[in-house]
């Protein structure tokens, strides 16, 4: 699989990139939430040993134990979305097994045991799910996962429940959020068993108009099935954006170029940007780039710098902490070496 | 609630049959449960005429192990891992996969609810699929008998279920 930063992709696809998540528990052993640490790491070395003898390719992959992790450390993997924020609660009993690339993970004693994640570039539901499951059937070899007949495999949470299966896409939907019509997707979506979430997972904001459109019931339908149905649903968000984005063209030529080319000429010469801002003139440029206004900026570098300019990011690629001000210096310095 | 066999001691099992689109439901006390494991289910026979054990295994007949230990307050509480229910309906967290046993008919509404069904159509795990293809049907049912004898009330539900699986694929 492809590290979704590294991606370029079709620019119409709009989509950035794909994750699929497995969530599965051992039958019998109290979930992450009531596990004490003994236990817990016992379980997590348990868990760790299975994988490693595993058929897999033992040095592409290593282990973070999150309680030898200092905290700039799990904000950086979080601002990455490698690590989530429970992971990070349960840092007395949590790990992650990560390969070199970032694209595949499994994350030991989040709200579930075992969290198998597979993130790729672009819409790439299929080869996320076949990567996933081919985890899943290495550690169902020796390990007991908690399933029952009727209602397929036991989470924490009834809300992934059956397959334990959360299908996301992230993706950039600039003009439809200046449309207003964000509000009507939600709704349309949520009717659907879809839901829609900002950028940094359950419960977070759109920042830089990026959003996660995944499946909300994960029980009812077979893995496939809730391929297709996300599938189906991302074109169709796609094509309203595409259809939004050439009336815009058609009717605001002018005043799109205007907005597009100062918000690059902001990136390139500012000497303060705040995360927020930064994020709001980027998707401005990547707007730009989808429509072939801007040709000089590839879609890759401005993966980069959405996950390079995020406060956790600057302060572990500089080694320390920083102030809020430094960080907005450092930010602004970051994007004008990619932006030229 | 009282076992509906011996009404002397607490049911701990309930078993629910339908015959010929009529449902029948039974509570049953550990040692009566017991009792109508194997072929001998009199007591069953005298309510239901002649129901072949098979079919006592099969699609139109399910057991649900069902909890009954309630803490002081009379609260639900999870045998395997003494979370009370009331914690669920503050966290929405459950504390072990049995929880769903022990907690069933309370949490299976709640999943209805969030889900909108109860019926796992997806992915099974590979090792349950090999064991239903690898054993015969004579085979399992013996080790059905031992693991309701032995009370291990988990690996008879699911021995249940790959028999139930077998019997499905052979008609």
């Amino acid at each position: 699989m492809e590290n979704w930063i590294l991606h370029e992709g079709k620019t119409e696809d709009l989509v950035l990139s794909t994750r699929v998540r497995l969530a599965r528990n051992v039958e019998r052993v109290p979930f992450p939430g009531k596990l004490s640490e003994d236990t817990g790491r016992r379980l997590l070395w348990e868990i760790e040993d299975v994988f490693y003898n595993g058929n897999i390719n033992k040095e592409d992959f290593d282990t973070l134990y999150l309680w030898e992790m200092d905290k700039i450390s799990k904000e950086y993997f979080l601002d990455k979305h490698i690590f989530s924020e429970r992971l990070i609660e349960n840092s007395n009993k949590a790990a992650l097994i990560t390969d070199n690339n970032e694209t595949t993970s499994i994350m030991i004693n989040e709200e579930d045991h075992i969290r198998i994640q597979c993130i790729t570039g672009g819409l790439n539901l299929n080869e996320c799910l076949i990567n996933a499951n081919k985890i899943d059937d290495l550690l169902a070899q020796k390990l007991k996962f908690a399933f029952n007949d009727k209602l397929g495999y036991l989470t924490a949470c009834p809300t992934n429940i059956g397959t334990g299966l959360r299908l996301s896409v992230m993706i950039h939907l600039p003009v439809l959020t200046s449309n207003n019509e964000m509000t009507e997707i939600y709704k349309a979506l949520s009717q659907v068993g879809m839901t829609v979430r900002g950028i940094h997972g359950e419960g977070s904001e759109a920042l830089g108009n990026i959003y996660q459109i995944s499946n909300q019931i994960t029980l009812g339908h077979t893995e496939e099935e809730m391929a297709v149905n996300l599938y189906a649903v991302i074109n169709q968000i796609v094509y309203k954006e595409n259809n939004s984005r050439q009336q815009l063209q058609m009717k605001y030529k002018f005043e799109l170029e205007d907005k597009i080319y100062r918000s690059y000429g902001i990136l390139k010469t500012a000497i303060l940007l705040n995360e927020r801002e930064c994020l709001d003139l980027l998707s401005n440029v990547r707007l730009g780039v989808e429509l072939g206004i801007i040709k000089n900026i590839s879609i890759a570098t401005l993966n980069a710098l959405l996950v390079a300019v995020q406060s956790a990011v600057i302060q572990m690629d500089s080694g320390r902490l920083m102030g809020e001000k430094e960080r907005n210096v450092m930010r602004a310095k970051l994007v004008k070496e990619k932006i030229i | 609630m009282l076992c509906d066999k011996c009404l002397n001691n607490a049911a701990i099992l309930v078993l629910t049959q339908t015959i010929n689109g009529i449902k029948y439901t039974y509570n049953l006390c550990e040692k009566c449960s017991k009792e109508i494991d194997g072929l001998n289910i009199s007591y069953i026979d005298k309510k239901v005429m002649s129901i072949a054990f098979h079919d006592f295994l099969g699609d139109v007949t399910e057991y649900i192990y069902k909890p009954i230990q309630e803490d002081k307050k009379g609260e639900l509480l999870c045998t395997n891992c003494n979370m009370p229910y009331s914690e669920f309906k503050s966290t929405g967290i459950l504390g072990c996969s049995e929880c769903y046993e022990n907690f069933n008919s309370v949490i299976v509404p709640v999943i209805k609810r969030v889900q909108g069904s109860i019926a796992h159509v997806g992915k099974i795990p590979e090792k349950l699929v090999r064991e239903s293809e690898t054993l015969n049907l004579d085979e399992l049912q013996k080790m059905l008998k031992m693991a309701i004898e032995t009370e291990e009330y988990e690996r008879a539900a699911e021995l249940r279920d790959i028999i139930r699986g077998i019997q499905k694929d052979v008609k």
